[in-house]
């Protein structure tokens, strides 16, 4: 029990500094909002006013900016620990390492993925999205950009001490399936089609990332160490 | 007198460059060792080598009195570790960079406050730390040895950019915390006025 409570301490002191860091540093979660909004501006400036042409775009429009955006920030995640020696005290304390990278992966998507999963609702308004689809793009969102947040912190665990854009590039190409289910997940809700089952192996990806991608990245960071 | 550590002829290669050669010492609970040695006489890859961070060296690490060898993890033994970087946060202010360490996060605010009165903070403890010198940045490093428990510091040259009160700082913690039963392990250019056994490292090219 005490275990447990130590874990659970350790987890929210651990979200409570990377949270407090963040907003003082606002830059942190301003620049994916902005990118965000910007990219999803770009379109109707580039394709033109047309309601059914950028309805029918809306979903995927929304969704690549969202995943683009949410790996803006993902090489802060861990970069300023590793370089002023943070990361090494915690590694070294007896405190459970992946209860550490679960509460910084956590506060990148609060900070950087939940922004954006707002500003999305704000968007889907000039993209005319269908109005019956906004409940389905929020639960896709929350799923999928925590799932980005969990992939940008592996990519992010694999280029310590790197270029900054190595952690996107490693992270882009395994954020296909989220993007797949993420895009289907809305075009059924469009087609005002059952999704949930598409939402069910995003939790199920989720469930499994969880896991598996915290256990990754605390073997990613060990290798920086070696 | 226990060993909380014995290391029995440690080698180790980084980049092809020995670094350390046939390197023996112990560490007795409740006292000091401290490694001395220029830049580059593998001071900092001991520490590394013994937390577990570099794998790829020849030798024994026995912890605890064991008779086997083993790596730090797999014993009951709390580490504390403070590198070259300190890891104060510039933006968190002089409690926060207490509090939310690895020692501090059990912490009441009261025993922060007593600690940093200790380390003689107090009186900007709400304030942000990039406001401070480096010396007393590294008052808040010291702070945080007193926040818990620890079985052994490994501790990286301690008394970089130290003045004279912060040294005599430094010796009354480690003699306090040694009083305790907890054992250093710190590395330095030159040997200190600490009560401890001197382990002297020559330069890799003189070897």
């Amino acid at each position: 029990m005490k275990d447990r409570d130590d874990a659970l301490n350790w987890f929210m002191l651990v979200l409570r500094r990377d949270l407090t860091l963040s907003f003082r540093r606002s830059a942190t979660y301003i620049t994916p909002l902005i990118f965000f909004l910007i990219v999803v501006t770009f379109f109707p400036l580039a394709l033109g006013p047309s309601q059914s042409l950028l309805s029918s775009m809306a979903s995927g429009i929304i969704w690549i900016s969202a995943l683009l955006s949410s790996l803006l920030a993902v090489e802060g995640i861990f970069s300023e620990d590793y370089r002023d020696g943070t990361l090494d005290q915690y590694f070294v304390s007896s405190e459970p390492v992946f209860v550490l990278i679960f509460a910084k992966v956590l506060c990148h998507w609060l900070v950087c993925g939940a922004p954006i999963i707002l500003a999305s609702i704000i968007s889907s308004i000039f993209l005319y999205l269908p109005s019956g689809a906004l409940i389905a793009l929020i639960i896709s969102l929350l799923l999928g950009t925590l799932f980005m947040s969990l992939l940008g912190a592996l990519g992010a665990a694999l280029s310590l001490g790197k270029s900054a854009i190595l952690s996107a590039i490693i992270v882009l190409p395994f954020s296909i399936p989220t993007l797949l289910m993420g895009t289907a997940i809305m075009s059924a809700a469009i087609n005002q089609q059952d999704y949930s089952g598409f939402l069910l192996i995003m939790g199920a990806m989720l469930a499994i990332g969880i896991p598996g991608l915290c256990l990754l990245t605390v073997e990613a960071i060990l290798l920086n160490y070696e | 007198m226990s060993n909380i550590l014995k290391v029995k002829n440690l080698n180790c290669q980084r980049s092809g460059k020995v670094v350390l050669q046939g390197l023996n010492f112990e560490v007795e609970a409740g006292k000091n060792v401290e490694i001395i040695g220029s830049n580059g006489s593998g001071k900092t890859t001991i520490l590394r080598l013994l937390l577990g961070f570099i794998n790829d060296y020849d030798g024994d690490i026995y912890w605890n009195d064991s008779e086997v060898p083993s790596k730090l993890q797999e014993k009951d033994i709390h580490c504390f570790y403070q590198g070259h970087q300190i890891g104060i946060k510039p933006l968190l202010t002089v409690y926060e960079n207490l509090k939310f360490s690895s020692s501090g996060f059990n912490s009441s605010e009261e025993e922060i406050t007593s600690v940093a009165n200790k380390v003689g903070i107090k009186t900007f403890l709400n304030r942000q730390s990039a406001s401070l010198s480096a010396g007393q940045k590294r008052r808040i490093a010291i702070g945080r040895w007193l926040l818990k428990d620890f079985n052994l510091y490994l501790i990286d040259e301690p008394f970089t950019t130290l003045d004279d009160e912060g040294v005599e700082l430094i010796k009354g913690v480690v003699t306090e915390l040694n009083n305790r039963g907890a054992s250093f392990l710190i590395t330095g250019h030159r040997p200190s006025e600490l009560n401890s056994k001197k382990i002297y490292l020559e330069v890799e090219n003189e070897r």
